[in-house]
Protein backbone atom coordinates (compact mmCIF):
# COMPACT_ATOMS: atom_id res chain seq x y z
CA UNK A 1 0.00 0.00 0.00
CA UNK A 2 2.61 2.58 0.85
CA UNK A 3 5.28 1.83 -2.31
CA UNK A 4 1.96 2.96 -3.98
CA UNK A 5 1.39 5.58 -1.83
CA UNK A 6 5.11 6.85 -2.58
CA UNK A 7 4.33 7.11 -6.40
CA UNK A 8 3.62 10.89 -7.47
CA UNK A 9 1.52 9.63 -10.26
CA UNK A 10 -0.86 7.71 -8.22
CA UNK A 11 -0.73 10.24 -5.64
CA UNK A 12 -2.67 12.48 -8.04
CA UNK A 13 -4.41 9.78 -9.11
CA UNK A 14 -5.51 9.70 -5.51
CA UNK A 15 -6.57 13.64 -4.98
CA UNK A 16 -8.02 13.43 -8.48
CA UNK A 17 -10.66 10.64 -7.68
CA UNK A 18 -11.14 12.08 -3.84
CA UNK A 19 -11.91 15.80 -5.94
CA UNK A 20 -13.56 13.80 -8.33
CA UNK A 21 -16.23 12.46 -5.68
CA UNK A 22 -17.86 15.76 -4.98
CA UNK A 23 -18.89 16.10 -8.16
CA UNK A 24 -20.43 13.05 -8.21
CA UNK A 25 -22.14 13.54 -4.74
CA UNK A 26 -23.65 17.03 -5.49
CA UNK A 27 -24.02 16.84 -9.92
CA UNK A 28 -25.13 12.74 -8.89
CA UNK A 29 -27.80 13.67 -6.61
CA UNK A 30 -29.55 16.24 -8.87
CA UNK A 31 -29.58 13.63 -11.33
CA UNK A 32 -31.09 10.97 -9.40
CA UNK A 33 -33.70 12.77 -7.65
CA UNK A 34 -34.86 13.97 -10.82
CA UNK A 35 -34.70 10.93 -13.33
CA UNK A 36 -32.68 12.85 -15.50
CA UNK A 37 -29.70 9.91 -15.97
CA UNK A 38 -30.72 9.72 -19.88
CA UNK A 39 -30.18 13.41 -20.23
CA UNK A 40 -26.69 13.65 -18.33
CA UNK A 41 -25.36 9.96 -20.51
CA UNK A 42 -26.51 11.87 -23.68
CA UNK A 43 -24.62 14.99 -22.84
CA UNK A 44 -21.78 12.71 -21.79
CA UNK A 45 -21.59 11.40 -25.55
CA UNK A 46 -22.23 14.58 -26.90
CA UNK A 47 -18.91 15.62 -25.57
CA UNK A 48 -17.23 13.08 -27.75
CA UNK A 49 -18.15 14.97 -30.80
CA UNK A 50 -15.90 17.83 -29.41
CA UNK A 51 -13.53 15.60 -28.61
CA UNK A 52 -13.14 14.84 -32.42
CA UNK A 53 -13.63 18.54 -33.00
CA UNK A 54 -10.62 19.30 -31.04
CA UNK A 55 -8.56 16.50 -32.56
CA UNK A 56 -9.65 18.08 -35.65
CA UNK A 57 -8.82 21.84 -35.32
CA UNK A 58 -5.75 21.23 -33.29
CA UNK A 59 -7.12 22.54 -29.74
CA UNK A 60 -7.30 20.57 -26.21
CA UNK A 61 -10.02 18.02 -26.98
CA UNK A 62 -11.11 18.37 -23.39
CA UNK A 63 -12.06 22.33 -24.56
CA UNK A 64 -13.86 20.70 -27.16
CA UNK A 65 -15.91 18.06 -25.33
CA UNK A 66 -16.63 20.83 -22.94
CA UNK A 67 -17.62 23.26 -25.38
CA UNK A 68 -19.93 20.59 -27.49
CA UNK A 69 -21.10 19.38 -24.00
CA UNK A 70 -22.67 23.03 -23.09
CA UNK A 71 -24.11 23.56 -26.65
CA UNK A 72 -26.07 20.61 -26.28
CA UNK A 73 -27.37 21.07 -22.26
CA UNK A 74 -29.01 24.29 -24.22
CA UNK A 75 -30.65 22.13 -26.95
CA UNK A 76 -31.64 19.28 -24.21
CA UNK A 77 -33.02 22.02 -21.89
CA UNK A 78 -35.21 24.23 -24.45
CA UNK A 79 -36.71 20.43 -25.40
CA UNK A 80 -37.23 19.30 -21.95
CA UNK A 81 -39.13 22.73 -21.09
CA UNK A 82 -40.97 22.88 -24.34
CA UNK A 83 -41.32 19.81 -26.24
CA UNK A 84 -41.32 16.91 -23.34
CA UNK A 85 -42.65 14.44 -26.24
CA UNK A 86 -39.69 14.92 -28.31
CA UNK A 87 -37.30 15.11 -25.38
CA UNK A 88 -36.63 11.01 -25.50
CA UNK A 89 -35.78 11.18 -29.05
CA UNK A 90 -33.46 13.90 -29.48
CA UNK A 91 -31.16 12.47 -26.05
CA UNK A 92 -30.82 9.27 -28.05
CA UNK A 93 -30.37 11.49 -31.69
CA UNK A 94 -27.42 13.71 -29.56
CA UNK A 95 -26.15 10.29 -27.54
CA UNK A 96 -25.43 8.63 -30.91
CA UNK A 97 -24.47 11.61 -33.08
CA UNK A 98 -22.14 12.47 -30.70
CA UNK A 99 -20.24 9.20 -30.81
CA UNK A 100 -20.65 9.34 -34.20
CA UNK A 101 -19.08 12.90 -35.30
CA UNK A 102 -16.29 11.94 -32.72
CA UNK A 103 -15.05 8.93 -34.29
CA UNK A 104 -15.45 10.40 -38.08
CA UNK A 105 -13.57 13.42 -37.05
CA UNK A 106 -10.99 11.87 -35.16
CA UNK A 107 -10.54 9.36 -38.40
CA UNK A 108 -10.32 12.24 -40.81
CA UNK A 109 -7.36 13.96 -38.68
CA UNK A 110 -4.37 13.06 -39.82
CA UNK A 111 -1.39 10.71 -37.54
CA UNK A 112 -2.40 8.86 -34.72
CA UNK A 113 -5.02 9.79 -32.28
CA UNK A 114 -2.97 8.61 -29.10
CA UNK A 115 -5.33 9.62 -26.23
CA UNK A 116 -8.35 8.38 -27.41
CA UNK A 117 -8.92 5.19 -25.49
CA UNK A 118 -8.55 7.58 -22.24
CA UNK A 119 -11.09 9.87 -23.36
CA UNK A 120 -13.24 6.67 -23.97
CA UNK A 121 -12.71 4.67 -21.19
CA UNK A 122 -10.41 7.03 -18.46
CA UNK A 123 -7.15 7.60 -17.55
CA UNK A 124 -6.76 8.98 -14.13
CA UNK A 125 -3.66 7.30 -13.55
CA UNK A 126 -2.15 10.26 -15.96
CA UNK A 127 -4.00 13.19 -15.11
CA UNK A 128 -1.67 16.27 -13.95
CA UNK A 129 -1.44 19.13 -12.08
CA UNK A 130 -3.43 21.76 -14.54
CA UNK A 131 -6.66 18.48 -14.33
CA UNK A 132 -6.73 18.73 -10.69
CA UNK A 133 -7.35 22.77 -10.84
CA UNK A 134 -10.10 22.20 -12.96
CA UNK A 135 -11.68 19.39 -11.01
CA UNK A 136 -11.02 21.91 -7.91
CA UNK A 137 -12.56 24.81 -9.79
CA UNK A 138 -15.82 22.85 -10.54
CA UNK A 139 -16.28 21.58 -7.08
CA UNK A 140 -16.06 25.42 -5.78
CA UNK A 141 -18.50 26.30 -8.11
CA UNK A 142 -20.91 23.06 -7.76
CA UNK A 143 -20.44 24.21 -3.67
CA UNK A 144 -21.25 27.92 -4.09
CA UNK A 145 -23.82 27.04 -6.54
CA UNK A 146 -25.53 24.47 -3.98
CA UNK A 147 -24.91 26.86 -0.69
CA UNK A 148 -26.39 29.82 -2.32
CA UNK A 149 -29.19 28.53 -3.97
CA UNK A 150 -30.35 25.43 -1.59
CA UNK A 151 -33.97 25.88 -1.45
CA UNK A 152 -34.37 27.14 -4.69
CA UNK A 153 -32.22 24.17 -5.93
CA UNK A 154 -34.79 21.95 -3.83
CA UNK A 155 -38.10 23.29 -5.13
CA UNK A 156 -36.87 22.88 -8.74
CA UNK A 157 -36.51 19.37 -8.63
CA UNK A 158 -39.00 18.58 -6.42
CA UNK A 159 -41.72 19.82 -8.64
CA UNK A 160 -41.07 22.41 -11.21
CA UNK A 161 -45.26 23.80 -10.85
CA UNK A 162 -45.14 24.63 -7.39
CA UNK A 163 -41.54 26.74 -7.97
CA UNK A 164 -42.62 28.24 -11.02
CA UNK A 165 -46.16 29.67 -9.19
CA UNK A 166 -43.75 30.55 -6.34
CA UNK A 167 -41.61 32.87 -8.54
CA UNK A 168 -38.73 31.17 -8.84
CA UNK A 169 -36.93 31.61 -12.26
CA UNK A 170 -37.42 27.28 -13.46
CA UNK A 171 -35.98 27.43 -16.79
CA UNK A 172 -32.71 29.59 -15.43
CA UNK A 173 -32.28 26.75 -12.78
CA UNK A 174 -32.59 23.85 -15.02
CA UNK A 175 -30.40 25.53 -17.71
CA UNK A 176 -27.70 26.09 -14.84
CA UNK A 177 -28.47 22.88 -13.67
CA UNK A 178 -28.37 20.95 -17.30
CA UNK A 179 -25.00 23.27 -17.78
CA UNK A 180 -22.45 21.65 -14.87
CA UNK A 181 -23.82 18.46 -15.45
CA UNK A 182 -22.11 18.96 -19.16
CA UNK A 183 -19.10 20.32 -17.18
CA UNK A 184 -19.28 17.36 -14.84
CA UNK A 185 -19.37 14.70 -17.78
CA UNK A 186 -16.35 16.08 -19.14
CA UNK A 187 -14.74 16.42 -15.97
CA UNK A 188 -15.26 12.38 -14.82
CA UNK A 189 -14.41 11.75 -18.49
CA UNK A 190 -10.75 11.59 -17.32
CA UNK A 191 -11.61 9.40 -14.71
CA UNK A 192 -13.89 6.66 -15.72
CA UNK A 193 -14.28 7.65 -19.66
CA UNK A 194 -17.10 9.05 -21.11
CA UNK A 195 -19.12 5.27 -21.97
CA UNK A 196 -18.79 5.22 -17.98
CA UNK A 197 -19.40 9.00 -16.38
CA UNK A 198 -23.13 8.01 -16.15
CA UNK A 199 -22.25 5.19 -13.76
CA UNK A 200 -20.50 7.72 -11.59
CA UNK A 201 -23.22 10.32 -11.71
CA UNK A 202 -25.92 7.67 -10.46
CA UNK A 203 -25.08 4.58 -8.18
CA UNK A 204 -23.06 6.33 -5.26
CA UNK A 205 -26.12 8.88 -5.38
CA UNK A 206 -28.50 6.01 -5.81
CA UNK A 207 -27.37 4.27 -2.74
CA UNK A 208 -27.06 7.72 -0.85
CA UNK A 209 -30.93 8.27 -1.92
CA UNK A 210 -31.84 5.07 0.32
CA UNK A 211 -29.97 6.33 3.35
CA UNK A 212 -30.70 9.92 3.51
CA UNK A 213 -33.50 12.23 4.56
CA UNK A 214 -32.77 15.30 2.50
CA UNK A 215 -30.94 16.36 -0.70
CA UNK A 216 -27.96 17.85 1.33
CA UNK A 217 -27.51 14.58 3.06
CA UNK A 218 -27.77 12.63 0.15
CA UNK A 219 -25.02 14.80 -1.72
CA UNK A 220 -22.17 14.08 1.48
CA UNK A 221 -23.29 10.52 1.71
CA UNK A 222 -23.02 10.30 -2.22
CA UNK A 223 -19.41 12.00 -2.29
CA UNK A 224 -18.48 9.56 0.75
CA UNK A 225 -19.17 6.54 -1.33
CA UNK A 226 -17.71 8.22 -4.91
CA UNK A 227 -14.79 8.22 -2.45
CA UNK A 228 -14.29 5.45 -1.35
CA UNK A 229 -15.21 3.88 -4.84
CA UNK A 230 -12.18 5.54 -6.70
CA UNK A 231 -9.70 4.93 -3.79
CA UNK A 232 -10.73 0.82 -3.84
CA UNK A 233 -11.13 0.81 -7.72
CA UNK A 234 -7.57 2.51 -8.13
CA UNK A 235 -5.64 0.42 -5.52
CA UNK A 236 -7.44 -2.78 -7.00
CA UNK A 237 -5.73 -1.37 -10.20
CA UNK A 238 -2.64 -1.02 -8.88
CA UNK A 239 -2.43 -4.62 -7.01
CA UNK A 240 -3.62 -6.42 -10.17
CA UNK A 241 -0.72 -4.01 -12.20
CA UNK A 242 2.05 -4.91 -9.31
CA UNK A 243 1.14 -8.55 -8.15
CA UNK A 244 -0.02 -9.96 -11.28
CA UNK A 245 1.36 -7.57 -14.24
CA UNK A 246 -1.67 -7.21 -15.72
CA UNK A 247 -2.09 -3.64 -16.99
CA UNK A 248 -6.40 -3.17 -16.04
CA UNK A 249 -6.86 0.07 -16.41
CA UNK A 250 -8.24 1.90 -13.14
CA UNK A 251 -11.93 3.37 -14.64
CA UNK A 252 -13.70 0.40 -15.15
CA UNK A 253 -12.52 -1.21 -12.00
CA UNK A 254 -14.20 1.72 -10.15
CA UNK A 255 -17.28 1.26 -11.94
CA UNK A 256 -17.39 -2.15 -11.05
CA UNK A 257 -16.58 -1.31 -7.22
CA UNK A 258 -19.30 1.07 -7.36
CA UNK A 259 -21.18 -1.54 -8.68
CA UNK A 260 -20.40 -4.01 -5.69
CA UNK A 261 -21.40 -1.15 -3.13
CA UNK A 262 -24.97 -0.86 -5.28
CA UNK A 263 -25.42 -4.51 -5.10
CA UNK A 264 -24.48 -4.93 -1.68
CA UNK A 265 -27.27 -2.01 -0.89
CA UNK A 266 -30.15 -3.84 -2.62
CA UNK A 267 -29.04 -6.82 -0.79
CA UNK A 268 -29.02 -4.98 2.66
CA UNK A 269 -32.29 -3.65 1.88
CA UNK A 270 -33.86 -6.46 0.84
CA UNK A 271 -32.48 -8.17 3.96
CA UNK A 272 -34.01 -5.80 5.86
CA UNK A 273 -37.53 -5.53 4.18
CA UNK B 1 -58.59 45.49 -7.08
CA UNK B 2 -60.26 42.39 -8.02
CA UNK B 3 -58.61 38.87 -7.58
CA UNK B 4 -59.20 38.07 -10.85
CA UNK B 5 -60.46 39.38 -14.21
CA UNK B 6 -60.67 37.75 -17.18
CA UNK B 7 -62.08 39.05 -20.47
CA UNK B 8 -62.98 37.11 -23.56
CA UNK B 9 -60.65 33.97 -22.24
CA UNK B 10 -59.90 30.69 -25.10
CA UNK B 11 -57.70 28.38 -25.08
CA UNK B 12 -57.24 25.48 -27.21
CA UNK B 13 -55.18 22.36 -27.45
CA UNK B 14 -54.74 21.10 -30.59
CA UNK B 15 -58.03 20.82 -32.66
CA UNK B 16 -60.01 20.64 -28.81
CA UNK B 17 -61.44 23.73 -27.99
CA UNK B 18 -60.80 23.59 -23.54
CA UNK B 19 -62.31 27.21 -22.56
CA UNK B 20 -64.45 29.73 -24.74
CA UNK B 21 -64.68 33.24 -24.46
CA UNK B 22 -64.33 32.99 -20.39
CA UNK B 23 -65.59 36.31 -19.04
CA UNK B 24 -64.68 35.60 -15.44
CA UNK B 25 -64.47 38.33 -12.38
CA UNK B 26 -63.79 37.23 -9.02
CA UNK B 27 -64.47 39.86 -6.20
CA UNK B 28 -62.28 40.09 -2.45
CA UNK B 29 -63.62 37.80 -0.34
CA UNK B 30 -65.65 35.63 -2.36
CA UNK B 31 -65.77 31.89 -1.68
CA UNK B 32 -66.45 30.50 -5.57
CA UNK B 33 -67.25 26.95 -5.83
CA UNK B 34 -66.45 25.82 -9.34
CA UNK B 35 -68.17 22.32 -10.65
CA UNK B 36 -68.18 20.91 -14.25
CA UNK B 37 -67.47 17.78 -15.70
CA UNK B 38 -64.31 16.04 -16.01
CA UNK B 39 -61.83 17.69 -19.22
CA UNK B 40 -64.68 21.02 -19.08
CA UNK B 41 -61.22 23.10 -18.23
CA UNK B 42 -61.46 23.60 -14.39
CA UNK B 43 -57.71 22.79 -14.08
CA UNK B 44 -56.72 24.67 -17.06
CA UNK B 45 -58.85 27.87 -15.98
CA UNK B 46 -56.74 27.58 -12.48
CA UNK B 47 -53.22 27.33 -14.69
CA UNK B 48 -54.21 30.26 -16.49
CA UNK B 49 -55.01 32.32 -13.46
CA UNK B 50 -51.47 31.51 -12.11
CA UNK B 51 -49.46 31.83 -15.30
CA UNK B 52 -48.65 28.40 -16.08
CA UNK B 53 -51.12 28.15 -19.14
CA UNK B 54 -51.19 31.22 -21.50
CA UNK B 55 -54.49 31.49 -23.17
CA UNK B 56 -54.83 31.65 -27.00
CA UNK B 57 -56.84 35.12 -26.61
CA UNK B 58 -58.12 37.14 -24.40
CA UNK B 59 -56.72 39.06 -21.08
CA UNK B 60 -56.00 37.66 -17.61
CA UNK B 61 -54.86 40.55 -14.42
CA UNK B 62 -54.58 38.76 -11.50
CA UNK B 63 -54.69 41.44 -8.59
CA UNK B 64 -54.58 43.82 -12.25
CA UNK B 65 -51.15 42.84 -12.67
CA UNK B 66 -50.44 40.06 -15.35
CA UNK B 67 -50.38 36.43 -13.67
CA UNK B 68 -46.21 35.94 -14.07
CA UNK B 69 -46.13 39.66 -12.10
CA UNK B 70 -47.96 38.03 -9.03
CA UNK B 71 -45.74 35.16 -8.22
CA UNK B 72 -42.49 36.74 -6.79
CA UNK B 73 -44.94 37.92 -4.37
CA UNK B 74 -46.49 34.51 -3.23
CA UNK B 75 -49.91 36.20 -3.67
CA UNK B 76 -51.64 32.79 -5.25
CA UNK B 77 -51.55 29.74 -3.61
CA UNK B 78 -52.03 26.60 -5.18
CA UNK B 79 -52.94 23.15 -4.42
CA UNK B 80 -52.93 20.42 -7.06
CA UNK B 81 -54.93 17.37 -7.49
CA UNK B 82 -52.54 15.29 -8.12
CA UNK B 83 -48.87 15.49 -6.62
CA UNK B 84 -46.15 16.01 -8.87
CA UNK B 85 -43.09 14.93 -7.02
CA UNK B 86 -41.11 11.88 -6.99
CA UNK B 87 -42.72 9.24 -4.03
CA UNK B 88 -39.23 8.47 -2.91
CA UNK B 89 -37.87 12.40 -2.71
CA UNK B 90 -35.76 12.31 0.02
CA UNK B 91 -37.06 15.50 1.78
CA UNK B 92 -39.09 15.67 5.61
CA UNK B 93 -42.76 17.34 5.52
CA UNK B 94 -41.46 20.74 6.85
CA UNK B 95 -39.02 21.08 4.46
CA UNK B 96 -42.32 20.63 1.61
CA UNK B 97 -44.55 23.22 3.64
CA UNK B 98 -41.70 25.18 3.56
CA UNK B 99 -41.74 25.66 0.17
CA UNK B 100 -44.91 28.37 0.59
CA UNK B 101 -42.12 30.86 1.60
CA UNK B 102 -39.87 30.55 -1.10
CA UNK B 103 -41.11 34.22 -1.97
CA UNK B 104 -39.20 35.11 1.27
CA UNK B 105 -36.28 33.01 0.47
CA UNK B 106 -33.12 35.00 -0.01
CA UNK B 107 -29.55 33.89 -1.70
CA UNK B 108 -27.22 32.56 1.02
CA UNK B 109 -29.23 34.13 3.93
CA UNK B 110 -32.09 31.45 3.84
CA UNK B 111 -35.36 31.72 5.92
CA UNK B 112 -36.46 33.78 8.70
CA UNK B 113 -37.64 32.57 11.64
CA UNK B 114 -40.92 33.94 10.69
CA UNK B 115 -41.29 31.66 7.87
CA UNK B 116 -39.80 28.79 10.44
CA UNK B 117 -43.27 30.46 12.57
CA UNK B 118 -45.52 30.37 9.53
CA UNK B 119 -44.91 27.31 8.40
CA UNK B 120 -45.34 25.37 11.31
CA UNK B 121 -48.74 27.24 12.13
CA UNK B 122 -49.39 26.00 8.89
CA UNK B 123 -48.70 22.29 9.33
CA UNK B 124 -50.65 23.09 12.71
CA UNK B 125 -53.80 23.63 11.32
CA UNK B 126 -53.59 20.73 9.21
CA UNK B 127 -53.11 18.41 11.77
CA UNK B 128 -49.79 17.61 10.39
CA UNK B 129 -47.26 19.59 12.98
CA UNK B 130 -46.06 16.45 14.82
CA UNK B 131 -45.27 14.74 11.23
CA UNK B 132 -42.90 17.56 10.79
CA UNK B 133 -39.72 15.79 10.67
CA UNK B 134 -41.37 12.75 8.71
CA UNK B 135 -39.93 11.67 5.18
CA UNK B 136 -42.87 12.40 2.60
CA UNK B 137 -41.89 8.67 1.22
CA UNK B 138 -43.89 7.01 4.48
CA UNK B 139 -47.23 9.15 4.24
CA UNK B 140 -50.17 8.17 3.40
CA UNK B 141 -51.54 9.97 -0.24
CA UNK B 142 -54.25 11.79 2.43
CA UNK B 143 -51.05 12.90 4.67
CA UNK B 144 -49.36 13.99 1.33
CA UNK B 145 -52.50 15.83 0.22
CA UNK B 146 -52.78 17.74 3.44
CA UNK B 147 -49.11 18.63 3.06
CA UNK B 148 -49.74 20.18 -0.05
CA UNK B 149 -52.43 22.13 1.78
CA UNK B 150 -50.40 23.11 4.58
CA UNK B 151 -47.71 24.29 1.58
CA UNK B 152 -50.49 26.44 -0.14
CA UNK B 153 -51.72 28.15 2.86
CA UNK B 154 -47.65 29.07 4.04
CA UNK B 155 -47.82 30.92 1.67
CA UNK B 156 -50.45 33.28 3.33
CA UNK B 157 -52.19 33.87 -0.18
CA UNK B 158 -54.49 36.38 -0.96
CA UNK B 159 -55.91 34.03 -3.23
CA UNK B 160 -56.06 30.43 -2.63
CA UNK B 161 -56.68 28.17 -5.31
CA UNK B 162 -57.45 24.24 -4.63
CA UNK B 163 -57.99 21.66 -7.49
CA UNK B 164 -60.45 19.35 -5.37
CA UNK B 165 -58.34 19.29 -2.70
CA UNK B 166 -60.57 16.25 -1.04
CA UNK B 167 -59.93 13.76 -3.43
CA UNK B 168 -57.89 11.60 -1.46
CA UNK B 169 -59.15 12.90 2.08
CA UNK B 170 -61.42 10.60 4.16
CA UNK B 171 -64.97 12.36 4.69
CA UNK B 172 -63.89 13.82 8.16
CA UNK B 173 -60.99 15.81 7.17
CA UNK B 174 -62.38 16.63 3.83
CA UNK B 175 -64.98 18.20 6.34
CA UNK B 176 -62.20 20.07 8.34
CA UNK B 177 -60.71 20.95 5.19
CA UNK B 178 -64.01 22.73 4.39
CA UNK B 179 -64.19 24.45 7.83
CA UNK B 180 -60.92 25.15 7.39
CA UNK B 181 -61.36 27.32 4.19
CA UNK B 182 -64.24 28.82 5.84
CA UNK B 183 -62.42 30.19 8.24
CA UNK B 184 -59.95 31.49 5.70
CA UNK B 185 -62.82 33.68 3.87
CA UNK B 186 -63.07 36.43 3.80
CA UNK B 187 -59.61 37.77 4.47
CA UNK B 188 -58.40 34.80 1.64
CA UNK B 189 -60.59 34.89 -1.80
CA UNK B 190 -60.90 31.21 -2.50
CA UNK B 191 -61.58 29.35 -5.28
CA UNK B 192 -62.74 25.67 -4.92
CA UNK B 193 -62.48 23.42 -7.66
CA UNK B 194 -64.73 20.40 -6.88
CA UNK B 195 -67.42 17.67 -7.62
CA UNK B 196 -68.25 17.24 -4.14
CA UNK B 197 -71.75 19.34 -4.54
CA UNK B 198 -73.49 18.31 -1.28
CA UNK B 199 -70.98 19.80 1.23
CA UNK B 200 -69.86 22.43 -1.21
CA UNK B 201 -73.09 24.16 -0.82
CA UNK B 202 -72.55 24.51 3.06
CA UNK B 203 -69.90 26.62 2.84
CA UNK B 204 -69.12 28.58 -0.36
CA UNK B 205 -70.47 31.49 -0.97
CA UNK B 206 -70.77 31.28 -4.76
CA UNK B 207 -70.80 28.69 -7.55
CA UNK B 208 -69.69 28.17 -10.92
CA UNK B 209 -70.42 25.80 -13.44
CA UNK B 210 -67.92 25.37 -16.64
CA UNK B 211 -67.86 22.84 -19.44
CA UNK B 212 -65.98 25.10 -21.93
CA UNK B 213 -68.07 27.90 -21.09
CA UNK B 214 -68.58 29.42 -17.92
CA UNK B 215 -71.77 29.90 -16.56
CA UNK B 216 -70.69 32.66 -13.32
CA UNK B 217 -73.00 35.24 -12.00
CA UNK B 218 -71.58 35.80 -8.60
CA UNK B 219 -74.72 33.89 -7.11
CA UNK B 220 -74.99 31.07 -5.14
CA UNK B 221 -77.77 29.67 -6.73
CA UNK B 222 -77.42 27.70 -10.28
CA UNK B 223 -80.44 25.94 -11.91
CA UNK B 224 -80.36 22.68 -12.51
CA UNK B 225 -81.01 23.61 -16.22
CA UNK B 226 -77.74 25.15 -16.10
CA UNK B 227 -76.04 22.02 -14.53
CA UNK B 228 -77.58 19.44 -16.93
CA UNK B 229 -76.67 21.72 -19.64
CA UNK B 230 -73.37 21.93 -18.75
CA UNK B 231 -72.89 18.25 -18.03
CA UNK B 232 -74.90 17.18 -20.96
CA UNK B 233 -77.15 14.83 -18.99
CA UNK B 234 -79.35 14.74 -16.19
CA UNK B 235 -77.05 14.87 -12.80
CA UNK B 236 -77.87 13.38 -9.64
CA UNK B 237 -77.97 15.32 -6.52
CA UNK B 238 -77.01 14.58 -3.27
CA UNK B 239 -80.68 15.12 -1.22
CA UNK B 240 -79.52 17.23 2.09
CA UNK B 241 -80.56 19.35 4.15
CA UNK B 242 -78.65 22.08 1.99
CA UNK B 243 -79.09 20.91 -1.32
CA UNK B 244 -81.75 23.93 -1.70
CA UNK B 245 -79.18 26.24 -1.45
CA UNK B 246 -77.39 25.10 -4.29
CA UNK B 247 -80.56 24.56 -6.73
CA UNK B 248 -82.70 27.27 -7.22
CA UNK B 249 -85.13 25.25 -7.95
CA UNK B 250 -85.10 21.68 -7.42
CA UNK B 251 -87.89 19.43 -7.74
CA UNK B 252 -89.66 17.98 -4.72
CA UNK B 253 -91.64 14.46 -5.49
CA UNK B 254 -91.54 11.57 -6.41
CA UNK B 255 -88.97 12.27 -8.79
CA UNK B 256 -86.56 12.84 -6.83
CA UNK B 257 -83.92 11.04 -6.71
CA UNK B 258 -82.25 10.04 -3.44
CA UNK B 259 -78.82 8.39 -2.11
CA UNK B 260 -75.52 9.72 -2.47
CA UNK B 261 -74.33 10.94 -5.63
CA UNK B 262 -72.81 13.33 -7.29
CA UNK B 263 -72.33 15.56 -10.75
CA UNK B 264 -72.12 12.66 -13.11
CA UNK B 265 -69.80 13.18 -16.33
Amino acid sequence: MFDALAQPFFQRALIAGLLASLVCGIVGTFVVVKRISSISGGLAHAAFGGVGLGYVLGINPVVGAAGFALLTSLGIGYAYRRQRQSLDTLIVVCWSVGMALGITLIALTPGYAPDLMSYLFGSILFVDARYLMAVVALDVVLVLFVVAFYRRLQAVVFEEEFAEIAGIGVNRYLLMLLALIALSTVILMRVVGIIMVIALLTMPAVVARNWSGSLVRMMVLATLIGAVCTTVGLFVAWYVDAGYGLDVPAGPLIVLVTALVYGGDWLLRLGRS
Amino acid sequence: MNPVEMHKVSLSFGDVQVLSNIDFTVEPGDFIGLIGPNGGGKTVLLKIILGLLRPDSGTVAVFGRAPEATRAKGEVGYVPQYPQFEPDFPISVFEVALMGRLHCYRAFAGYSDEDRDITADALQRLGMLDMADRQIRVLSGGQRQRVLIARALAMRPRLLLLDEPTASLDTPMGRELYELLAELSPETTIILVTHDLGILARYVKTVGCLNVTLHYHGAREISREVIEEMYGCPVDFVVHEHEHRILKDHPRGPGDREGHGEGRD
